[in-house]
C-alpha cells in the first residue's frame, strides 16, 4: 500500500504538487493568521498595559471648571489649568487626602502672574559712525509667535559727539562744550519741551520718546540713566523696562515629590518643604506695615517664545556744530523726528537674559529683596466655538485697559502683547499699597523641568504645572509660517497658549498672596485649582484596578461634589484649533493640541477581544473550506482510476486507506515545507512566534490534510467499478446553443458543477472572510483613531493585519486556481483540437479568462451575500462599512479570479496539436 | 476551389531520450494534384499521420518543404500557422468533438471567436444536412454513435469551406459498414466542394477508393501509384492488404 502512495505520488507529479500547494498554503496561512491574530491582540494588550497608567489616575476640578466641548466629546482640554483659578477648598483637599485609596492628591493652586520687570540695554556699539557728532534713531519692536507677531513699541534717539567733552552744570544738567571754547550746547536738555512728561495710558506709548546722550571725551558724564539701568560709552544706546509677568503657582511639595519626583529636578538652591509658609523678612527692620516673604522655587526655562528686534538708523543731520546747535534748541524732538534716516544695522535680543537676572535679584536674603511688583492678574479659560467637525475656534473676548493700569503705581506693567487679539478674561488682584509692601517672592531653590521623569507619550496627560501645552501646525502651511517650531506662550497674558506656572510657592506660602488685605479682591476661601490623585494598588488596565480607580473617582465626586475624570487608560487625543489672525502680523494658524480622551484604554481592551474572535472564526472557516475544495476536487478528478481499482478487485477500506495516506503524505510534506515558509514570513514580519510555535505548521498541514481528505476518500471509497467506465459521460451537459466565447465558457465551467461549486464557493468564502476582515479591522481602526495609543497601536498592527488580508485572498485565489487547473488540464485534448482548426493562443486565452471571469463573479457575489448575511447577524456591525468594504471585495475577487487563472492559462501556452495527435 | 500539395524533401525526426532518435519521414517529395484523392497508406508508425501533420501545419518538419497552393507551410510562425489550419479541413481518427456543445455548435467551433462575412449557423445547419444529422443539431456528442460522430466532424471540418481536406485514419474506429458509409460520404463531398483531399489509412478498402495511393515504409516512399496504371495499382493494394512481396 505504502509502495502504491509513493508512486501515485510520483507518478502524478502535477496533480501532487497542486494539492501539496494547497495543503502548504493552508497550514501556513492557518498557523501564521493564528499567531497574526493573536500576536495582533497581544501588542494591543502589551502596549496598553504599558500605557495605561500616566502621571495621575484621575482630575479633581472645580465643579464649574468643564467646557461644553469637553462634557460632548469626552475629553480633557489639554491647557485645562491655565484657567482655573481657584476652586477647591482646602478641606476638600484634606477630605481627598484621606480616602481610601488614595496614594497621592497633589494640588495645585494657581495664584497669577506677577508682572516684575527688568532693565533690557539696547547696545548699539557695533554701528556707530566715525563722525565727529552723529545722530541715531532706535527702532524697538517686540518679537512673539516665531516672529509672526510685531509690536512696534517707542522709537529712541541716541547723539554722540566723539570730539567734544560734556560738561556738568548747575541744577544736575551737562552740555557740550568744545574744547578752548566759552560755546556750549544743551544737547540733552531740551529734547524733551515739546513731549508730555508721562501718558497713563498701558503700554508706556504715549510717554516721553527719549535721547540719550554721549560724550567719548567724558565717558563719566552723559550715557543714559534711567532708575532702573544705565549705559556708559563706550556702550552706547538706550535702556528699555522688560516686563516679564510670572505664573505663580502653589503645590504641596511632598506630594510632588511623591508624583513626579520633583526634587529630582532642582538644579541649584533647594526643594521646597511643607514647613515653608510665610515668613516675616522685617527682623527688626524699620519697616511700613508687615514685610512679608514667601519661598518659591523657580523654573530654569521660560518656554516663552519672546524676542525684541531693534533696527538702528543714522539720521542724516547737518554736519559740524550745526547738529548739537539744532538739539539744544526747544524743537529738538521735532527736529530730530523729521530727519530722514539710513539704516545702519538691526538686531535681535531674547529676553531670556532679562528673567535670569530677575530670578538672580529674587534669590537674595529677604531682607535685600528688591524687586517690585503693583499686584497680579487672573485669567480666565479660552471657550471655543465648534466651527466644524474638524477644528474649533477659539473665541476671542476683549479686556478693558483698565486692567492693565494699577490704581496705585500707574500704567504700563504690562508687557505690550496685551495689545493683541485675547481669548483670556483679564482680571486683575491690586496690591494694596496702605497696608506695606507686597509680599517678597524669594526664590529658594530653581527646577528644571527638563529633568522631571518622561511619561509615556501615548498615555500623556497635561502637565501644565511645569510644561506649557503642545501646540503644533496642523498643516503645511503653518508649519512653514512657524519655521517648524511649535508655538509657544508669550507674555500676552490673555493669549491663547498660556505659560506654565514659572514660580512655585507652597500652600502655606500661598496665604501671602490670597490675602485680601494686601491684595484687594483676593480670597484663600477656595485656593486649589486642580488635584491631580493617583490611586494605590493599580497596576495596569486589569479588572482591579479599573476597579479601584473607578471606586476612588466616585468617592471623591461622593465626598467633594468636585467633578472627577478618570486620566487612567487615556490618551492624547488630537484636537485642531484655527486660531484667528491677530491684530499685529500674525496671519491665521491652524494648530493641532493634544487633548485627554477619556476610557481609551478600555474601549481598545474590549474592541481587540471581539476582533480576535472574529478573525479566529474567519481564518478556521477559510483555512478548512479552501482545503476541503483542493482535496475533494483531486480525488474526483482520479475518479476514473479509483473506478479501475474497484475493476480490479480493491475492497473499499483499501482505496479509502490508499486516497487518505496520500493525502496524509502529502500533508506531511507540505508542512515540513510550510515549516520554513513560516519561518521566514514570521522573520520578514516580525511576528511573535517562537520556532517551536512554527514547528505546529507540521501537524496541523497533517491533520488539515486528513480532515479535509476523509469525505473524499469516503466517496472514492464508494466508487463502483462501472464508474471508470461512466465518467467521461458523467459531465451535466445541457444542449443549449452558443453565441460566443463567453457562453462557450459559461458551459465549460458548468460541465462540472460540483467542481465549479467548490472554486466558486472557495472564492466566495474568501471574499466574505476578506469582507468581513476589512471590515472588522477598519472598525478596529476606528476604535484607534483619534488618540495617540490608538495611532501607535494601528501602526504596529497593521502589518499583521494587512498580512491576514493578503493570505485570506491568496486563499481564494488558490480555490479558484485550482479548479480552473483541473478543469483546463481535463480538458486539454478539447483545446489542442479548437488549436487545430485554427483557434489562436489568444483565443485560448480569452476563453480561460472568461471562464475565470464568470467563476469570479459568481464566486465574489455569493461571497459579499454571505459577508452582508453575517454581518447583519452580528450585533453592532458596521453595516455601512460592511456594504463599502463588500463593493471593494467583490472587484478584489473578480480580479484574484482572473489573476488564478494565470497559472492554468500558462499552461496552455504549451498546448500544442502535436500533443493531442500524438495520443492517437 | 482545389489547391495542390508539393511536399519536397521532407524529414521529421522525434528524439526518444537523450541519444535514440525516431525517424517518422525521411525525404519525402510528393507533388499532388488539385482536386485529387490520395491515400497515404502504410502499417503503424510508417509516419502517415506525421505526413499529414506536417502537411496540416500541426506539426514542423526538420528538412524539406511544404507547399499547399500558395502558402509555403514550412515556414508559417504562430498566428500564421492558426491561419492556415483555419483554411483547411482536419478529420481525426476519434472525432474529437466538443462534449459540451450541440452538434450545431460543434461544427461552428472552428469560427466561434470569428467574425464571418455569412451566417456561420446557418452554414452548420446546411453542412449537417449534407451529412444527414440535419435532425440532431441540437444534440449533446454523447448522445451520437460513432459513426454519427464522425459525421459531425466532416462537417466541422468543412465549415471553412477548405480547399484541401486533410483525413487521419478517419475510419479507424468504426465498424466497416459506417466506415464505408463515412468514405462515400467524404468523397461525395470531396467532389461537391472540389477539395483535393488526403487521407491517412491502412485500410486497402479504403485507399482503393482513391486516385492515388502513397504507401510508406519507414518514413520513406516505397509505392506511388495512380488508379489509371492498372495491374501496378492492384499490385500494391495488395500490399497493403498485407499480400505479396514487399508488403
Amino acid at each position: 500500500m505504502g509502495r502504491f502512495v509513493l508512486s501515485q505520488l510520483r507518478y502524478r507529479k502535477s496533480r501532487t504538487l497542486t494539492l501539496a500547494a494547497g495543503i502548504l498554503l493552508a497550514a501556513v496561512s492557518f498557523t501564521l493568521l493564528t499567531s497574526a491574530a493573536s500576536t495582533s491582540e497581544l501588542r494591543v494588550k502589551r502596549t496598553v498595559a504599558e500605557n495605561f497608567q500616566p502621571a495621575y489616575d484621575i482630575l479633581v476640578r472645580p465643579s464649574d471648571s468643564f467646557t461644553e466641548l469637553e462634557r460632548t466629546e469626552g475629553l480633557i482640554q489639554q491647557n485645562y489649568l491655565s484657567g482655573i483659578f481657584g476652586g477647591i477648598t482646602r478641606q476638600q483637599y484634606r477630605d481627598i487626602e484621606a480616602i481610601t485609596g488614595v496614594e497621592v492628591a497633589a494640588p495645585i493652586a494657581n495664584v497669577g502672574f506677577v508682572p516684575p520687570f527688568e532693565a533690557l540695554p539696547i547696545d548699539i556699539s557695533p554701528y556707530l559712525s566715525d563722525a565727529p557728532e552723529s545722530l541715531y534713531r532706535l527702532k524697538v519692536e517686540w518679537l512673539a509667535n516665531n516672529g509672526l507677531s510685531r509690536y512696534p513699541d517707542q522709537d529712541a534717539y541716541v547723539y554722540l559727539t566723539r570730539r567734544d567733552p560734556f560738561v556738568k552744570v548747575p541744577n544736575g544738567l551737562y552740555v557740550q562744550r568744545p574744547a578752548g571754547s566759552h560755546r556750549s550746547y544743551e544737547v540733552c536738555n531740551h529734547f524733551y519741551d515739546q513731549q508730555q512728561e508721562y501718558g497713563t495710558a498701558p503700554f508706556r506709548l504715549d510717554r516721553n520718546v527719549e535721547l540719550g546722550c554721549y560724550s567719548a571725551v567724558t565717558p563719566q558724564i552723559g550715557g543714559y540713566r534711567v532708575d532702573f539701568g544705565s549705559l556708559r560709552f563706550p556702550n552706547v544706546g538706550t535702556v528699555r523696562a522688560a516686563f516679564f509677568p510670572m505664573l505663580v503657582a502653589a503645590i504641596d511639595p511632598e506630594k510632588e515629590q511623591q508624583l513626579l519626583d520633583l526634587g529630582g529636578a532642582i538644579v541649584s538652591g533647594r526643594m521646597l518643604t511643607s514647613d515653608d509658609g510665610v515668613g516675616d523678612a522685617s527682623e527688626g527692620q524699620e519697616v511700613f506695615g508687615l514685610d512679608e516673604f514667601i519661598p518659591l522655587l523657580a523654573s530654569t526655562r521660560t518656554y516663552t517664545d519672546e524676542e525684541v528686534e531693534v533696527t538702528v538708523e543714522l539720521l542724516g543731520a547737518p554736519t559740524g556744530r550745526e547738529l548739537p546747535s539744532r538739539l539744544s534748541r526747544s524743537n529738538a524732538y521735532s527736529f530730530a523726528r523729521g530727519l530722514e534716516g539710513r539704516e545702519v544695522g538691526s538686531f535681535k535680543l531674547s529676553l531670556k537674559p532679562v528673567y535670569e537676572r530677575l530670578l538672580d535679584k529674587m534669590s537674595v536674603a529677604p531682607k535685600e529683596w528688591d524687586v517690585g511688583y503693583p499686584g497680579y492678574w487672573q485669567t480666565s479659560a479660552v471657550h471655543y466655538d465648534v466651527e466644524s467637525e474638524a477644528s474649533i475656534v477659539p473665541r476671542a473676548v476683549r479686556n478693558p485697559a483698565k486692567v492693565f493700569v494699577n490704581n496705585y503705581y500707574g500704567c504700563c506693567w504690562a508687557p505690550q502683547e496685551n495689545r493683541d487679539v485675547q481669548f483670556r478674561k483679564v482680571r486683575g488682584l491690586q496690591a494694596n499699597a496702605r497696608e506695606g509692601n507686597v509680599p517678597k517672592l524669594v526664590v529658594v531653590g530653581r527646577f528644571d523641568p527638563g529633568k522631571l521623569p518622561g511619561f509615556s507619550e501615548l498615555s500623556r496627560v497635561p502637565l501644565e504645572t511645569y510644561y506649557p501645552p503642545l501646540v503644533e501646525a496642523a498643516d503645511a502651511r503653518t508649519g512653514k509660517l512657524l519655521g517648524g517650531r511649535d508655538l509657544l506662550p508669550t507674555l500676552n497674558l490673555g493669549g491663547y497658549v498660556s505659560q506654565p506656572p514659572l514660580l512655585l510657592t507652597t500652600l502655606g506660602g500661598l496665604r501671602a498672596l490670597t490675602d485680601s488685605s494686601k491684595f484687594y479682591d483676593a480670597s484663600d476661601d477656595a485656593p486649589i485649582s486642580v488635584i491631580r490623585v493617583r490611586v494605590a494598588g493599580v497596576t495596569g488596565p486589569d479588572q482591579v484596578s479599573r476597579e479601584r480607580i473607578r471606586r476612588v473617582a466616585e468617592e471623591i465626586h461622593a465626598t467633594t461634589s468636585l467633578s472627577v475624570d478618570i486620566t487612567a487608560g487615556s490618551s492624547p487625543h488630537p484636537v485642531t484649533v484655527e486660531l484667528p489672525a491677530g491684530n499685529y502680523g500674525q496671519p491665521p494658524l491652524t494648530v493641532t493640541e493634544g487633548w485627554v480622551e477619556k476610557g481609551v484604554a478600555v474601549r481598545f481592551l474590549e474592541a481587540v477581544d471581539a476582533k480576535s474572535i472574529i478573525l479566529l472564526a474567519l481564518i478556521l472557516v477559510v483555512c478548512s473550506v479552501f482545503l476541503g475544495n483542493s482535496t475533494t476536487a483531486s480525488v474526483k478528478a482520479r475518479r476514473v482510476e479509483i473506478g479501475t481499482l474497484a475493476c480490479l478487485g480493491w475492497p473499499r477500506s483499501k482505496i479509502f486507506a490508499a486516497v487518505l495516506g496520500e493525502v496524509a503524505m502529502m500533508g506531511l510534506l507540505s508542512g515540513i515545507a510550510g515549516f520554513g515558509l513560516a519561518l521566514a514570513v514570521i522573520a520578514i514580519l516580525s511576528l511573535d512566534m517562537t520556532v517551536l510555535h512554527s514547528l505546529l505548521v507540521v501537524p496541523v498541514a497533517v491533520v488539515l490534510a486528513l480532515v479535509a481528505g476523509c469525505i473524499p476518500a469516503w466517496r472514492a471509497a464508494k466508487t463502483v467499478p462501472l464508474d471508470a467506465i461512466r465518467f467521461t459521460t458523467s459531465e451535466r451537459l445541457h444542449a443549449t446553443r452558443l453565441r460566443g466565447l463567453l457562453a462557450m465558457a459559461v458551459t465549460n465551467i458548468l460541465r462540472r458543477p460540483s467542481r465549479t461549486a467548490l472554486g466558486v464557493v472557495g472564492l466566495a468564502v474568501g471574499v466574505a472572510a476578506l469582507t468581513l476582515l476589512i471590515t472588522v479591522n477598519r472598525a478596529f481602526q476606528g476604535v484607534l483613531v483619534g488618540n495617540l495609543m490608538g495611532n501607535f497601536i494601528s501602526l504596529r498592527i497593521r502589518g499583521v493585519d494587512l498580512l491576514s488580508a493578503v493570505f485570506v485572498v491568496l486563499l481564494g485565489a488558490g480555490s479558484v486556481a485550482d479548479v480552473l487547473f483541473l478543469n483546463l488540464r481535463e480538458r486539454a485534448p478539447e483545446l489542442v483540437t479548437l488549436r487545430t482548426f485554427g483557434w489562436r493562443q489568444s483565443h485560448l486565452l480569452r476563453l480561460a479568462a472568461f471562464e475565470a471571469f464568470a467563476m469570479g463573479v459568481v464566486g465574489s457575489a455569493l461571497g459579499v451575500g454571505i459577508a452582508l448575511l453575517v454581518a447583519s447577524q452580528i450585533q453592532g456591525f458596521p453595516m455601512g462599512t460592511t456594504a463599502i468594504v463588500a463593493l471593494m471585495a467583490f472587484g478584489a475577487g473578480v480580479f484574484v479570479a482572473l489573476a488564478a487563472s494565470l497559472v492554468p492559462m500558462a499552461k496552455l501556452s504549451e498546448l500544442l496539436p502535436t500533443t493531442l495527435l500524438a495520443e492517437e | 476551389m482545389t489547391v495542390p500539395v508539393e511536399l519536397r524533401d521532407v524529414s521529421r525526426s522525434y528524439a526518444m531520450g537523450p541519444e535514440q532518435e525516431i525517424r517518422a519521414l525521411h525525404r519525402i517529395t510528393i507533388s499532388v494534384r488539385p482536386g485529387s484523392a490520395v491515400a497515404i497508406t502504410g502499417p503503424s508508425g510508417s509516419g502517415k499521420s506525421t505526413l499529414l501533420h506536417v502537411i496540416g501545419a500541426m506539426d514542423v518538419s526538420d528538412e524539406g518543404s511544404v507547399r499547399v497552393g500558395d502558402v509555403d507551410v514550412t515556414n508559417l510562425k504562430g498566428a500564421e500557422q492558426a491561419d492556415y489550419r483555419r483554411s483547411i479541413g482536419f478529420v481525426f481518427q476519434k472525432f474529437h468533438l466538443l462534449p459540451a456543445l450541440t452538434i450545431v455548435d460543434n461544427v461552428v467551433a472552428p469560427l466561434l471567436p470569428f467574425r464571418t462575412s455569412f451566417d456561420k449557423w446557418s452554414r452548420a445547419s446546411e453542412l449537417l444536412a449534407a451529412v444527414g444529422l440535419e435532425d440532431r443539431a441540437d444534440s449533446l456528442p454523447a448522445r451520437l454513435s460513432g459513426g454519427q460522430q464522425q459525421r459531425v466532424a466532416i462537417a466541422r471540418a468543412l465549415i471553412n469551406d477548405p480547399a484541401l481536406l486533410l483525413a487521419d485514419e478517419p475510419t479507424g474506429n468504426l465498424d466497416s459498414e459506417t466506415g464505408t458509409e463515412i468514405m462515400d460520404l467524404l468523397l461525395r463531398l470531396r467532389t461537391e466542394h472540389g477539395m483535393t483531399f488526403l487521407i491517412a489509412t491502412h485500410d486497402p478498402v479504403v485507399a482503393s477508393r482513391c486516385e492515388r495511393i502513397v504507401r510508406l515504409k519507414d518514413g520513406e516512399v516505397v509505392d506511388d501509384v495512380d488508379i489509371e496504371s492498372g495491374v501496378h495499382y492492384d499490385e500494391v493494394l495488395g500490399r497493403i492488404a498485407g499480400l505479396g512481396p514487399g508488403a
